[in-house]
């Protein structure tokens, strides 16, 4: 495809980009398997043009997953590991003595690609400051950053961020505006499969992930065409009354699911939620839900469309009040599976 | 020199060859309670959750034993839960501790830290939980003030018992009315042998019939309310595979409620048209489903 950008996406040339998309997706599945449900959340999130923090083990396949994302879509990739010395600077510029023993100031990593960054991944955003949480901040948002007095667009950056649930000292927790950026919290676990588990063992194919990712097929999807596509689709996707009311009784239950009839045990509902999801969670929610739609093929949204969506557009934009916030790793789930099981529709 | 550098390099190549990366446990958790605000006796709760991975077991041996810690503390009870999991196992360990120190002024103590041992056939790794800081308050000032009325340091009268008639009466009302409930709820369930039993989908039924032909939305709302009820949780289109396996005598109505949620997705969902016919349908499916609820198909 080439770089044309379409005022308004037609109904032929989306049907065109789904093709393209649900190839793309056999195609990532095919390079890390048993993720099907991340690898479906990422390819949402790649055609909604929202930023994903990432959870789950060392050695799962997050770093191959992007890679190959990366691959398919074009454009450059580029990786920043988070440490507690690692400051907003260093993303910027880094000096250095050149081979004649001059000074030199070079662009960093989140400005030395220009427009054609796409994919920039985080690793360990936790162990990093909340000053350089603040940079990404902007950047996340606006897609741009400024510098040497300048501002640098960065129209088609997309960021994935991965955060280490193992050890948890010397590092900084997120704060709710670092985590609003993000349209989803998605969880990428070990495959739980035998079938799947022999195959990364034994099949020399999943041994070199190098050679696994340049194998994959490129050029179907172009990065720097997404941000059309997106918006192609969030008009093209239709939503009646119903759902509205729907997805508005879902937002309200993040906010006070006592009003809702949920409970949970051992639990005090009206003292439990204290922040709920926030107008931009509702937005990136229903863009994510259409982008779903798009993908199972059809021009209008289901309950289902938001069901799919709303844990890993949610979870992390919920927020309990401290007394309950050392037992929110078994509670948010259970939080989540109610709302979605006691709010009927219609 | 010469055999400096070939014992250097030997080492570089087993450092090589080492596995780093490897680490024994995939997810730790220590959940601690707030750190403040204790007082002499009290019990304190910590969870630990561990995950190892493939074949890492942990070695109960290593955790620390109930009973006195030290000098103040002590560990009242300590239970371990373990369940396998793909590759590892989940542990999710509970610690009970109790302070037993009469500190003069609100005072920093400290929970002392232990390792886990984990064990892989011949391999020993740890885990280390981190020592827990809180502070512990005394129950009483430091010096004891004398008062003019009489001792300071008295225990507290016995309250006065609260008249608790008005409490039996109104306990006499409630377990009336809670027998009377009962009755009538087995009544409407049909617990009751001899008495008619009460059908989600009759009362179905009997909705429907007050819905005109053009009353689309109603009807479809009428039986979704009568499936939910079922089920016992709103049912959607992409549940019924669920709903099947838990009410296998519904799947021999499968096309008829596929057709049916077809429907209400299209109608309330994507746009509103729907067949002429609809609420006929509705009617149809409704004696269907009374039919499976009653144990005649």
């Amino acid at each position: 495809m080439g770089r044309s950008f379409f005022p308004l996406m037609t109904h032929y040339q989306l049907n065109d980009w789904r093709e393209s998309a649900l190839r793309f997706e056999q195609q990532l599945n095919g390079i890390v398997i048993g993720q099907t449900s991340a690898v479906r959340h990422l390819m949402l999130a790649v055609f909604s043009r929202g930023h994903v923090l990432l959870e789950g083990n060392v050695g799962v396949g997050k770093t191959t997953l992007l890679r190959a994302i990366t691959h398919g879509l074009g454009g450059d990739y580029q990786r920043v590991e988070g440490t507690i010395d690692l400051m907003p600077a260093d993303l910027i510029y880094y000096t250095y003595l050149d081979n004649n023993g001059k000074p030199r100031v070079d662009a960093g990593p989140l400005l030395s690609h220009g427009e054609r960054l796409a994919t920039f991944f985080f690793n360990e955003i936790n162990r990093a400051r909340p000053q350089v949480h603040a940079l990404l901040l902007r950047a996340m948002a606006e897609r741009s950053v400024g510098a040497f007095n300048q501002v640098y667009s960065l129209p088609y950056l997309q960021v994935f961020a991965d955060r280490n649930s193992v050890e948890r000292e010397e590092t900084f927790e997120l704060p709710a505006a670092a985590k609003d950026r993000f349209m989803f919290e998605i969880s990428i676990n070990t495959p739980t499969d035998d079938v799947v588990l022999q195959e990364l063992m034994f099949n020399p194919r999943y041994h070199d992930t190098d050679r696994l990712v340049q194998d994959m097929p490129t050029g179907h999807i172009a990065y720097y065409a997404l941000n059309e596509v997106a918006a192609g689709i969030q008009q093209q996707i239709q939503s009646s009354g119903k759902l509205r009311e729907y997805a508005l009784a879902l937002w309200k239950a993040s906010h006070c699911p006592a009003d809702y009839g949920i409970g949970l045990d051992d639990v005090d509902m009206a003292e439990l939620v204290q922040a709920g999801a926030s107008p931009r969670g509702m937005s990136y929610f229903i863009r994510a839900a259409k982008t779903r739609a798009w993908l199972e093929g059809r021009d209008n949204l289901l309950p289902e469309d938001l069901q799919a969506v709303y844990p890993v557009t949610m979870a992390h934009r919920i927020f309990f009040n401290p007394m309950y916030a050392y037992r929110k790793a078994g509670l948010m789930p259970e939080l989540i599976n109610r709302i979605l099981k006691q709010i009927a529709a219609p | 020199m010469k055999r400096f550098w070939t014992g250097f390099l030997l080492l570089q190549c087993l450092s090589a060859c080492t596995d780093t990366d490897y680490t024994p446990v995939s997810d730790f958790e220590f959940l601690t309670p707030r750190p403040f605000g204790y007082v002499n006796g009290d019990e304190i709760r910590h969870r630990i959750m561990l995950e190892t991975r493939n074949g890492v077991q942990l070695q109960r041996g290593g955790l620390p034993k109930r009973g006195a810690l030290n000098r103040w503390l002590n560990l009242n009870s300590l239970a371990i839960s373990e369940q396998k999991i793909s590759g590892g196992f989940h542990y999710e360990i509970d610690l009970v501790y109790q302070a037993f120190y009469a500190p003069l002024e609100v005072k920093m103590l400290t929970i002392p830290a232990f390792d886990l041992l984990l064990a892989q056939g011949g391999h020993v790794a740890t885990q280390t939980v981190p020592a827990w800081y809180f502070t512990l308050s005394p129950l009483r000032e430091l010096s004891i003030r004398k008062d003019e009325s009489g001792e300071y340091m008295r225990p507290d009268a016995p309250p006065p018992l609260l008249n608790d008639n008005g409490v039996r009466y109104g306990l006499l009302v409630a377990v009336t009315v809670t027998l009377s409930s009962a009755v009538y709820l087995a009544y409407l369930y049909g617990y009751l042998p001899g008495l008619p039993k009460r059908r989600i989908f009759k009362q179905a039924r009997k909705k429907l019939a007050h819905c005109s032909e053009r009353q689309t939305g109603e009807a479809l709302s009428v039986l979704h309310q009568a499936l939910n009820v079922v089920n016992g949780a709103p049912l959607f289109r992409h549940q019924l595979a669920d709903f099947y396996r838990r009410h296998p005598h519904y799947q021999t109505a499968g096309s008829q409620l596929d057709w049916f949620f077809q429907t209400s997705n299209q109608y309330f969902f994507a746009g509103g048209d729907t067949s002429a016919d609809t609420v006929a349908q509705c009617h149809t499916l409704c004696a269907l489903c009374l039919d499976i609820e009653g144990g005649r198909r």
